[in-house]
């Protein structure tokens, strides 16, 4: 029997499921969205992207993605989770690829594969909700919960990595192959390379800032949650709740340079944008 | 001051005002039309007019469009603006998507 969003909230406040990182808002008529958390791979990237630090993983055409997620996850024995990826990014060319079920008695966060199917890249942000599982209560307690290799896995590990492929672009990369071997005039062809980026030092500083804020605020959420603070030469310089005030406060003390102002919560600042509208020259 | 709707560049008629924007405290400013909207979140700024501006980033915004997809991290920029004779400051974003 699948759980219903009453019972899912049941089950986690009884503390019988557990979801670390539960957030209401994340709660579907009958399955729970799981956010995108710290951690990605991309074979492209073929490093492990911490998305909190770097705001945003980028999938390219034809890339595999390997995300974790927000939610640590325990089941109990009479219950097992089965999990898709929310319909908005399926239409957007994104596949899911995951084992049949999570198993009852699994306990970690998540690790879900995901192609780029589609011709451009996608882009996900830190805890953006992009798949949803459901929880099947079962008719009674397994005989042997899940006790498998990935019991408790809260990192991606070397181990996870290591048996993904390491060539950039692999659907790309195996159409290029077999062109250039039914053509050999084709054999020019160079792997793609991605563009690389200059960035201004106005850019650099506030990227260095953000990144100081994103390390300071576990100590900063101890003494000024809810509150804004300014970021200067890594270092919080200015506190308040009023974040045009304190913004005007930080110019007027340091002239008119780049800083980061940002929100001591858990979850970033959002903002909806709500209107599609644009001028007629731009349609 | 009555302004009437752009019904030349928006359709359906869009209310667009005159607004001048520049960084807090600086004589070089730039005017251009704003298409208001009352129960927006926050204002949107072209890439361009940052450029020229020479703003600097102040915070981070997570965006979501309205059918709930991420556009991602956007950075804003601190500004002033003059709207209909009021002048005021507030959170630009700019990103072009």
């Amino acid at each position: 029997m699948i759980l219903v969003d009453e019972e899912i909230k049941k089950y986690v406040s009884s503390g019988e499921v557990g979801i670390v990182g539960f957030s209401e808002k994340c709660l579907q008529p009958a399955s729970y969205d799981l956010r995108v958390g710290e951690e990605a791979f991309t074979v492209s990237a073929a490093r492990v992207i911490n998305i909190q630090n770097e705001g945003l993983l980028e999938i390219q055409p034809g890339d595999f993605a390997l995300i974790m997620t927000y939610e640590k996850l325990r089941l109990p024995s009479n219950m097992l989770g089965r999990f898709g990826l929310r319909s908005v990014y399926a239409r957007m060319g994104l596949l899911a690829t995951a084992g049949p079920q999570v198993d009852p008695g699994f306990e970690g966060k998540l690790v879900i594969g995901i192609v780029n199917f589609s011709s451009q890249s996608i882009k996900l942000s830190y805890l953006t909700p992009f798949c949803s599982l459901e929880l099947h209560r079962l008719s009674r307690e397994v005989m042997n919960p899940y006790r498998g290799p990935y019991q408790g896995q809260e990192h991606l590990t070397d181990k996870i990595i290591s048996t993904l492929p390491r060539e950039p672009y692999p659907l790309a990369v195996m159409l290029i192959r077999q062109l250039a071997a039914s053509s050999p005039s084709l054999s020019l062809i160079k792997e793609p390379k991605l563009p690389q980026r200059k960035i201004s030092k106005g850019l650099a500083i506030f990227q260095r800032e953000k990144k100081a804020f994103e390390r300071l605020k576990p100590e900063l959420l101890k003494t000024h949650r809810g509150e804004y603070v300014v970021i200067r030469e890594e270092k919080a310089v200015l506190m308040g709740h009023n974040k045009i005030e304190l913004v005007k406060k930080a110019y007027r003390k340091f002239g008119y340079k780049p800083l980061y102002i940002g929100l001591v919560e858990e979850e970033p600042e959002v903002v909806y944008i709500p209107t599609p509208r644009v001028p007629r020259s731009m349609t | 001051m009555i302004h009437l709707y752009d019904n030349y560049h928006y359709n359906p008629p869009a209310p667009v005002l005159p607004i001048t924007i520049r960084i807090p405290d600086s004589i070089k400013q730039l005017t251009t039309d704003a298409l208001v909207d009352t129960g927006a979140d926050i204002t949107c700024l072209p890439r361009a007019f940052i450029g020229t501006l020479r703003a600097e980033r102040a915070s981070t915004y997570d965006v979501f469009a309205i059918n709930g997809v991420s556009v991602g991290p956007c950075d804003s920029y601190f500004l002033e603006f003059e709207l209909a004779g009021d002048q005021r400051q507030a959170f630009f974003l700019s990103n072009d998507k």
